[in-house]
């Protein structure tokens, strides 16, 4: 065992990486339990990885075949079931954290000076893992996933000037069809898992390079009493915390996934009206809520159009928020962009609620 | 910190938990996963397969035709005085199709320049073993095609 260490510290500077995680202090205060979520989501995006990867042994993506295959792996593969309703749940929990690691930096303001091209790399991610899972739920292209081709992509299309030619893109056609599975298929497997990855790297590096931001509340407290924040050595504590954590949830998913497996819809039928209450992922029920809420027509504008450009709007300034909060960039207390904070996830959970019981 | 009487150490018991622990939930997430990945397609040999005698008369002698046997490729080959032979026609080396040919009567695998006879015997190059030959058997106008060893047992014929 030693002499492996010592080999491995010869080969690849082993003993230098240790050293300097331990060197690294992670900052101990009471808003730290918002530091864990980082290595949560990347526990779960390795876990999707190599259920992913599992599936792709016996997912057949055309429209003829899209559905038997993963009947076969629900009910005939050994495990298919589980290793299915795994990816299922760890790209719900997934989703999940990586909201919840949104509006907690949010609301710390972890995206103050020198950190905006951290924020910049996450709000990135965050669209990805929401395309992500988007994507994945129509691979089945049971009647749920036919709809949600077609609402998703329709939508895509109200963007003013470049919808049509997204639309187009994405479907692969006029319509939603084989095609269209097959875009999704490539993008599910293909473009999305190597731009989250080369994302992933850029944000860790950036976190790396700048260490863990403390809010300005703790800041203040902390200059107020002349005292330094204490620290916590990276490794072995926090790696620790963090390996403890992640065996939680490892727990937590496969509970989830043995007595909640995921499911299958009914198969397309072109000439069956969308059944009724058919929602969306509980992650876009928000986008849903607001849509249904939108009249015929604002200012002369087509509702739709109106509601999609009103949340692209509130998209764009949240992600450029790190150069809107001229204060929190000084280091002081912005009152403004903190209520702005909380209404933003305020809007989200009221209206995924909504959405949920409308 | 160790008893008098203990073998083993507070920390190295505790140690030894954490490991056997890992150990354990390393063999349960590995266990369906190899499971799931080994998952074999069961796609059994048909008990036979049949044929027209009107068919086989368009076969000229001294000459071979490919046919499906289940997911098997086989070989009907007609001799020169007429008699009706019928071998899987993977080769035993290395599972390429073989080919009849005429000139020399003999059945030739291009992979590695595997050599059989017309009986279906290895007899030049490297092919362990003869080709698997099939049973034919006549009832008024159709042959029934068969391996001896299809639909009884799992095991593959080849």
């Amino acid at each position: 065992m030693i002499d492996l260490v010592k080999a491995l510290d010869e080969r690849i500077k082993l003993g230098w990486m240790i050293s300097l995680a331990r060197r690294k202090l992670v900052p101990v205060h009471r808003h730290s339990v918002w530091y864990y979520m980082g290595a949560l989501l990347l526990f779960l995006f390795a876990i999707q990885a190599v259920t992913g990867a599992m599936l792709l042994f016996y997912y057949k993506p055309a429209a003829e075949t899209a559905r038997q295959s993963i009947a076969e792996i629900m009910v005939v593969v050994p495990y298919g079931w589980l290793v299915r309703s795994v990816h299922h749940w760890a790209s719900n929990l997934m989703i999940v954290l990586a909201f919840v690691h949104f509006f907690s930096t949010l609301l710390v303001k972890a995206y103050r000076r020198p950190r905006e091209l951290t924020w910049l790399t996450g709000m990135l991610l965050l669209l990805l893992v929401l395309f992500f899972g988007y994507s994945g739920y129509t691979l089945p292209y049971d009647e749920r996933a036919f709809f949600a081709f077609n609402v998703g992509t329709d939508m895509a299309g109200a963007v003013p000037v470049a919808g049509t030619y997204v639309m187009e893109f994405l479907r692969g056609g006029d319509t939603v069809g084989t095609d269209t599975l097959n875009r999704f298929f490539a993008i599910h497997v293909g473009v999305l898992p190597l731009g989250l990855l080369a994302v992933i790297v850029a944000h860790v590096i950036l976190v790396q390079l700048h260490g863990m931001s403390v809010p300005i509340s703790v800041l203040k407290k902390a200059e107020a009493e002349k005292r330094e924040i204490p620290g916590k050595p990276m490794f072995p504590h926090f790696l620790w915390h963090d390996a403890v954590n992640c065996l939680l949830l490892f727990g937590g998913l496969v509970t989830l996934a043995t007595l909640i497996p995921s499911e299958l819809g009914p198969e397309i039928d072109l000439l069956k009206p969308a059944p009724v209450g058919v929602k969306p992922d509980w992650f876009f029920l928000w986008v849903y809520q607001i849509l249904k809420w939108m009249p015929t027509y604002v200012l002369s504008i087509e509702g739709e159009v109106a509601g999609i450009v009103g949340l692209i709007i509130a998209a764009l300034v949240i992600l450029f928020v790190p150069f809107f909060d001229r204060r929190a960039q000084r280091d002081e207390r912005s009152p403004l962009f903190t209520a702005l904070g909380w209404l933003s996830v305020m809007a989200f959970v009221v209206c995924s609620i909504i959405g949920y019981f409308s | 910190m160790r008893l008098k009487e203990s073998l083993l150490s507070r920390r190295g018991f505790f140690t030894g938990l954490i490991y056997g622990g890992l150990a354990s939930l390393g063999a349960l997430v590995a266990y369906p996963a190899a499971r799931f990945l080994f998952h074999k397609k069961q796609s059994p040999l048909p008990e036979a397969v049949t044929v027209d005698r009107a068919e086989i008369e368009t076969i000229p002698p001294n000459s071979a035709v490919y046919f499906q046997y289940g997911y098997l490729p086989c070989i009907l080959l007609k001799t020169e005085a007429g008699e009706l032979r019928a071998f899987s026609a993977k080769c035993t080396h290395l599972d390429c199709n073989v080919q009849y040919q005429p000139e020399s009567r003999k059945f030739y695998c291009a992979c590695h320049d595997g050599y059989f006879d017309e009986r279906g015997m290895n007899i030049a190059g490297p092919p362990p073993s003869p080709l698997p030959a099939c049973t034919i058997r006549r009832e008024n106008d159709t042959m029934f095609i068969s391996f001896p060893a299809a639909g009884k047992e799992k095991k593959s014929v080849v």
